[in-house]
């Protein structure tokens, strides 16, 4: 149903983001783009969402080459909720929505229900967790029911529980609406566990390095041992092994004796310049 | 009785704010009585007490106190008028920036008090020249308070909106003008302080009526029971038209960060989400 081709894109500054990107995601897909951080993955997603243009390619919902217009059958959910903070919580949820007063709040309300958040209609969103803002952004994006549904690595401002909660909230959610799915994210797990197509990028401009498709009898299992064969083949596509791997451990745990390693290590340029 | 908890604390805070004021004036009184003061350079609050219900029951002091808050209220409402509407093309369209901007920052460096004879020479020494001042004293802080409240819009918050396909004015009027109403505000508070200040100004130039002019004849008539009264009742007018917008102020954007504590909405249930996943 989403189709790009060649697309490449240039910042105004000269910089290439990515380059010659061609994917195809089929209805009911749940494609994950990994990639490292500058690979241009985020800018990738805008680009398809329409918020940025890109210099040459193609995107293309439905055999039809989208135009510089956003898709209709497009929902966003960001990496921060992004609430109104001078709407309550059902106010934000109904904030797309073109009906009437009542029609609006009572489609929100059912899709509150649906997140979790029933009760919570008339807080504000500075009195939510970070959590439950989450969960309220992803309930404005459903509520248009949008035929895909493009997640610019929604869970990683979250703790580790809270994004596992949001990520089997996300499954149930797209178990019942068989909607499709394209999510970002630079967390190879989580690409294992939501989704059954991964695009893993790489480089600096971005390019597709692979496309790995996961075997359908493990799809959606926290149980990343029956995975191990893939996750290795990824960290092979991303080159994190040996050092680079301790490197990257030793980032999420400053503390840990391989410390010494990463000074002595030049790093590399993709991961000091932040990406989009 | 029972009474909520937020409105006694209402009354403490009050209570609390009002001892210094009572103090000052008890001293005072009590300072003056036994001569520390002479009475022809600070009279006792007793004496200015006198004077004022004497002015309040003849009917001159409420038309002096009438005649400055028209003035301010007018002044005000143009000055912030044109403030909002100029701050917001600027703050809208840049190239608007480039054309108007740079102007009206060269205007604001000049002492406002120096359009004063202008003003006079255009319109005479009657109400439009003093209008005229306060609305230039209102016009800057809010000029420049709504144009970087639009400018500064969080371009995170208009994705959304585009992401939704509104056309501009509806992220206009439901995303940019919103969310840049805090600061719009702020504005508008600075601009009514100035306010206060050129309505004193223009009525020191020459009025016939109004505070300034009570403070002037008090000057001219060794009168200084009419100084220091106006000067109170400056005060309080000045007090009780801040209150007023921040009663709006309040009611508009109760749901800005700096209102309220953000522990009291939470609910009963709180936690219970985070902590237990859902459908399991």
């Amino acid at each position: 149903m989403l189709e790009i081709r060649e697309l490449t894109k240039v910042f105004k500054n000269g910089k290439v983001a990515f380059e010659d990107i061609s994917f195809r995601v089929g209805p009911g897909d749940i494609v994950g783009i990994l990639g490292p951080s500058g690979c241009g993955k985020s800018t990738l997603l805008r680009v398809i969402a329409g918020l940025e243009q890109a210099e040459s390619g193609v995107v293309s919902f439905y055999g039809q080459q989208a135009g510089s217009q956003i898709q209709d059958a497009v929902g966003v959910i960001f990496q921060e909720p992004r609430l109104m903070p001078w709407l309550t919580v059902l106010d934000n949820v109904s904030f797309g929505l073109q009906a009437s007063r009542k029609t609006r709040h009572q489609e929100a309300s059912a899709i509150l229900e649906k997140v979790g958040l029933r009760g919570y209609e008339l807080f504000y969103p500075r009195q939510l967790s970070g959590g439950m803002a989450q969960r309220v952004a992803i309930a404005r994006a459903l509520v248009a029911s949008p035929d895909i549904l493009l997640l610019d690595e929604p869970f990683s401002a979250l703790d580790a529980f809270t994004r596992m909660q949001l990520q089997d909230l996300l499954l149930e959610i797209w178990a019942e609406n068989r909607c499709t799915l394209l999510l970002v994210t630079h967390d190879i797990d989580e690409a294992l566990y939501l989704c059954n197509t991964i695009v893993v990028m790489q480089g600096q401009p971005g390019r597709v390095a692979e496309v790995v498709t996961l075997p359908a009898d493990r799809l959606h299992t926290r149980d990343l041992e029956s995975l191990a064969d893939v996750k290795k083949s990824i960290f092979n596509i991303l080159k994190l092994q040996g050092a680079s791997l301790a490197s990257r451990q030793s980032r999420t745990a400053p503390q840990s004796t391989g410390s010494s390693l990463t000074v002595s290590e030049p790093i590399p340029s993709n991961t000091t310049s932040g990406g989009m | 009785m029972s009474v909520s908890p937020s409105a006694r604390r209402l009354v403490q805070r009050i209570l609390v704010g009002i001892v210094i004021p009572v103090v000052v004036v008890v001293l005072w009184q009590v300072l003056c009585q036994h001569g520390v003061f002479p009475s022809d350079l600070l009279p006792a609050p007793s004496a200015i007490c006198q004077a004022f219900v004497a002015m309040g029951s003849n009917g001159t002091l409420w038309a002096d106190v009438d005649a400055t808050c028209v003035r301010l209220v007018l002044g005000f409402v143009f000055g912030a008028l044109a403030g909002l509407v100029l701050g917001a093309l600027v703050g809208f369209f840049e190239t608007l920036e480039w054309l108007i901007d740079p102007m009206i920052q060269s205007v604001r460096s000049v002492p406002s008090l120096a359009w004063v004879p202008l003003f006079i020479l255009w319109m005479g020494i009657g109400e439009g020249s003093k209008i005229t001042l306060i609305a230039v004293g209102v016009f800057f802080p809010v000029y420049l308070a709504t144009m970087n409240g639009i400018r500064y819009v969080d371009r995170k918050l208009l994705e959304v909106g585009q992401v939704f396909r509104f056309p501009r004015w509806k992220l206009i009027w439901r995303i940019t003008i919103p969310s840049s109403l805090p600061a719009i505000f702020t504005g508008l508070r600075a601009g009514l302080g100035l306010g206060w200040m050129f309505v004193v100004a223009a009525e020191l130039m020459g009025a016939s009526q109004g505070l300034g002019y009570l403070l002037e004849t008090g000057q001219n008539t060794y009168a200084p029971e009419l100084i220091v009264g106006s000067i109170v009742l400056f005060a309080i007018l000045g007090k009780v038209s801040d209150g007023i917008l921040r009663v709006l102020e309040r009611r508009l954007l109760h749901w800005h960060d700096s209102f309220g504590n953000r522990e009291t909405g939470w609910p009963q249930t709180r936690g219970s989400l985070d902590t237990q996943a859902p459908g399991h």
